[in-house]
């Protein structure tokens, strides 16, 4: 990631929004050790993602937006809220996804291993639906909609699948 | 150069679509690089690619914005597009090169999540370019 690109990007400001929203209640026992390596690493996935909010391009010869701040944290909220759910897991098996931009502004989040496909797309309108599409061993499909503040169980099933 | 009739494009042909360098990672275009693109006004939102009857995977660097050093290239097969859902191909000449010419083609229809999961999961890379930020 170019420093210059990250220029007025609050991380410290998101990485604070991360903590607060991994931080509800759910009566499980979490390994906060883990979630904290956890945050780390999607930290790490937010300044290397963050040259979406900058981006001056075109895709077909029309202008392709910059992602929205307020959709890029969503996002990272998200993610934070998966990572929390993860914790709460005995494996604490997290791998990151491909952070990248849509051209109607919303946000693709890509898990990608070996018999297994998961796109999730954060949207750029805050009243619409994450939505999801994913399939594993060339066979099984899952496809549907989630609250982005309470993420269906069965996304990390499928993130954490062997 | 005169604007040329449109063609029936068959199932067994190919579109090549141009994915800039910021939406191509690990070897393979972004999901986004499926969506359709703004719409400029009282255009109806589309993918834009080139028909292989008329062109190459290296036209795609004719068109403007496209930058031959950097970006990449992907090749769809039509009866592929025509089965993902509410996806239609049309063959929309174009008066120049780079607007796609004689190539230009549309892929009309609404691109949600799982069109783009699997337009992506159709494609082949034909010209690999750098990957992007």
């Amino acid at each position: 990631v170019h420093e210059h690109q990250l220029k007025g990007h609050p991380r410290q400001e998101i990485a604070d929004k991360w903590q607060a929203a991994g931080d509800f209640a759910t009566g499980r026992n979490v390994n906060y050790q883990g979630y904290q390596v956890l945050l780390g690493q999607l930290n790490g996935l937010s300044s290397a993602s963050a040259w979406m909010l900058t981006i001056k391009a075109t895709l077909d010869g029309k202008p392709f937006p910059a992602t929205d701040r307020k959709t890029f944290e969503r996002a990272t909220s998200f993610l934070v809220r998966l990572a929390r759910r993860a914790a709460e897991t005995p494996s604490l098996d997290f791998p990151l996804p491909q952070m990248s931009p849509s051209p109607d502004g919303s946000i693709d989040l890509l898990w990608e291993k070996p018999g297994l496909e998961l796109l999730v797309n954060i949207p750029s309108r805050e009243h619409l639906p994450v939505s999801f599409d994913g399939e594993k061993s060339g066979q099984i499909r899952l496809t549907g909609e989630t609250d982005i503040r309470h993420p269906a169980d069965i996304l990390l099933q499928w993130i954490q699948s062997p | 150069m005169a604007e040329e009739s449109p063609e029936e494009i068959p199932g067994q042909d190919s579109l090549y679509r141009l994915v800039p360098q910021f939406m191509f990672h690990k070897g393979k275009p972004d999901p986004g690089a499926f969506q359709n693109s703004t719409p400029e006004r009282g255009e109806q939102p589309g993918m834009s690619t080139l028909w292989s009857r008329h062109s190459s995977p290296k036209d795609c660097f004719e068109l403007e914005h496209a930058n031959p050093d950097l970006d990449s290239v992907v090749r769809l097969n039509v009866g592929a597009v025509r089965a993902t859902p509410g996806q239609s191909v049309i063959h929309e000449p174009k008066p120049s090169k780079e607007l796609g010419g004689r190539a230009h083609t549309e892929v009309y229809g609404a691109k949600p999540t799982a069109v783009k999961r699997r337009l992506r999961k159709a494609a082949i890379v034909e010209i690999e370019g750098k990957p992007g930020p």
